[in-house]
């Protein structure tokens, strides 16, 4: 499918078009949001299988914990791991934001479902943020 | 009252009020009077319609838009007149004269357009001063010539889109059609798509494959986007302008996937019976046909204000596939177009007042028309003159401007006021021809440096 709309989403085809369009146009912004409601659930769901020394999107102390203190290391992991941006334990303005989306995606959770939703809309909201996109 | 005093009457504020605002204490400084003035004129373009229609290649005008009698531009006086319409050389299914639309005469692969030659004006006599595909194509699209192939400015759709209302989902979407954003807001750039076909998946999440997001996932991240994209975040990357527009395309995306709108262009559905049945899309979507009807059907059902859409391939035919291929596609790029201008003039504009023609302009371009002579490899070259098709509410139908001469049809000055052939005159532009289509929907055409040509405009 992708390869089928790569014309559409930009890709050069060295006759009419031949120059990779780069601008972060409304076509852009689609598929990112595409790709990252495509991606983000089933990491959650494998990184939450995974043995604990292979988790990527979770590293971070028991999986399906709510406390408070292990969502904000974890979110302080992800900053550096989607952002290459190191954020101190003291400093918890840079994840102010997603630690509220977390709460709000675990909150409305069905039973036993709360860390994986909460971790899903973090990887998805970090994913379509600009920082992802343009950095 | 406006529509703005309206709103802010009414104590509503819009996203887009919150941009302007936002823009005008960011970038008022840097950019000045520019800025501002553009916003002062942002609202004043009312309930409008904009379709460009491109004819790729360079079209022959001899069998379109700016005939000769075969008759009189016979072969024998052909070293004088440098003029050969060739329509002899056509497949039987053209006429061997021109046709006689009324108010006008059309080459015989615009036999389709005749009938609704009052809906319509065309132009001719157009000075293109360029031989280049890309130079030709790019002045048309933008009205300023281009600096060596590079565009300069924004392009018109693009200047259309930037002075109306963000409200549609997609408000200018262009089918191989290039566009350029110089200054105007990011929503008035255009969502580039290269087959008719792509535009039913990208309207749908994920390309309608199927995704495991539950529902209060959706509404925690709907809170989140709302929050982030009203405050921005404090990085460095954020505060950037390619950050705005991303979070402005971002919010976009998600109103493209929430209008639900892919099923009016799944064109083989039932539902769609009717405008397959008009456009005559058995033969496919990814012909002129598609074209015209993606095009009308993204005004009809709410998708977009502006259209750009190429209705015609390949016609750069400088040898022997002139007669047959260059002939044919030509044809289906007016045919579509007359059905565009029928199926508009019968349809209610979505805010009433009128058919969507009445509120729609529509100007079909080329980027330069092909010698009047047949070369010795029986095809035609590059030159210099070009004709135009106008339409639309605001532009007066059944009338011809400009000339090309009967001696090699040269561009002949006109009158601008008058639009008829006048030595003393002045040579016609593509900036005449789109500053007029611009102001008689009411966009400001200031950047294009040209006053609109008075006999064209309505009222």
């Amino acid at each position: 499918m992708l390869e089928v709309l790569a014309p559409t989403l930009g890709a050069p085809d060295y006759l009419r078009v031949t120059q990779e369009n780069l601008e972060p146009t409304l076509i852009v912004a689609k598929f990112i949001q595409d790709a990252a409601f495509r991606i983000c659930g089933q990491w959650a769901q494998q990184d939450r299988q995974a043995a604990a020394g292979d988790r990527t999107l979770v590293r971070e102390g028991d999986w399906d914990s709510l406390e408070a203190a292990h969502v904000r290391a974890n979110l302080r992991a992800l900053q550096l791991r989607f952002y290459a941006r190191a954020v101190t334990p003291d400093d918890d303005a840079p994840i102010a934001d997603l630690v509220e989306l977390f709460e709000n995606a675990s909150s409305t959770a069905p039973a036993g479902r709360g860390a994986q939703d909460g971790w899903t809309a973090v990887c998805i909201a970090m994913m379509t943020d600009p920082e992802f996109i343009l950095y | 009252m406006n529509r703005r005093d309206a709103r802010g009457a009414a104590g509503g504020a819009t996203r887009r009020d919150f941009l302007l605002r936002t823009g005008l204490a960011a970038g008022a400084l840097t950019l000045g009077g520019g800025l501002l003035g553009r916003v002062a004129r942002a609202a004043e373009v009312g309930d409008r319609y904009f379709i460009f229609c491109y004819f790729e290649g360079g079209w022959d005008s001899l069998l379109g838009l700016d005939p000769r009698d075969p008759a009189v531009f016979t072969e024998e006086v052909m070293r004088e007149t440098g003029i050969q319409p060739g329509y002899d050389r056509l497949p039987a299914q053209f006429s061997r004269r021109p046709i006689d639309a009324g108010p006008f005469q059309l080459g015989p692969c615009a036999a389709e357009l005749a009938p609704h030659a009052d809906l319509f004006s065309v132009v001719r006599g157009i000075n293109m001063a360029t031989l280049t595909h890309e130079v030709g194509r790019r002045y048309f699209i933008t009205g300023r010539p281009p600096a060596g192939l590079t565009a300069r400015g924004n392009s018109v759709a693009t200047l259309c889109a930037g002075q109306m209302e963000p409200d549609r989902p997609v408000p200018h979407l262009a089918h191989l059609v290039e566009s350029y954003n110089l200054d105007q807001p990011a929503y008035a750039a255009a969502m580039p798509v290269a087959a008719v076909e792509h535009v039913q998946y990208i309207l749908q999440e994920n390309l309608g494959l199927p995704t495991n997001v539950p529902p209060n996932v959706r509404g925690a991240l709907g809170a989140y986007w709302q929050k982030t994209h009203d405050c921005g975040s404090a990085s460095a990357i954020d505060a950037t302008t390619l950050a705005g527009i991303y979070r402005d395309n971002r919010a976009r995306a998600r109103a493209v996937v929430t209008s639900n709108l892919h099923r009016q262009f799944q064109f083989a559905s039932p539902e769609l019976a009717a405008v397959r049945a008009h456009y005559g899309l058995d033969g496919g979507l990814e012909t002129a046909y598609g074209r015209a009807a993606l095009a009308a059907q993204a005004l009809k059902v709410g998708l977009s204000r502006v259209v750009s859409v190429t209705l015609a391939n390949a016609l750069d035919t400088h040898d022997n596939t002139w007669a047959n291929d260059h002939s044919t596609r030509l044809a289906d790029g007016f045919n579509a177009l007359a059905r565009l201008l029928a199926d508009l003039q019968s349809t209610e504009a979505p805010g009433g007042g009128g058919s969507l023609l009445d509120k729609t302009t529509i100007v079909a371009f080329s980027e330069f028309q092909r010698t009047p002579r047949i070369n010795e490899r029986n095809g035609r070259d590059h030159h210099l003159g070009n004709c135009a098709l106008v339409a639309g509410g605001g532009l007066r139908g059944g009338q011809v401007i400009g000339a090309s001469s009967d001696s090699a049809m040269g561009p002949e000055l006109i009158d601008l006021a008058t639009g008829r052939s006048d030595e003393g005159g002045e040579s016609l532009f593509p900036e005449h021809v789109l500053s007029t289509a611009l102001a008689s929907a009411g966009v400001d055409a200031s950047s294009l440096r040209s006053a609109p040509i008075p006999a064209l405009l309505r009222g």
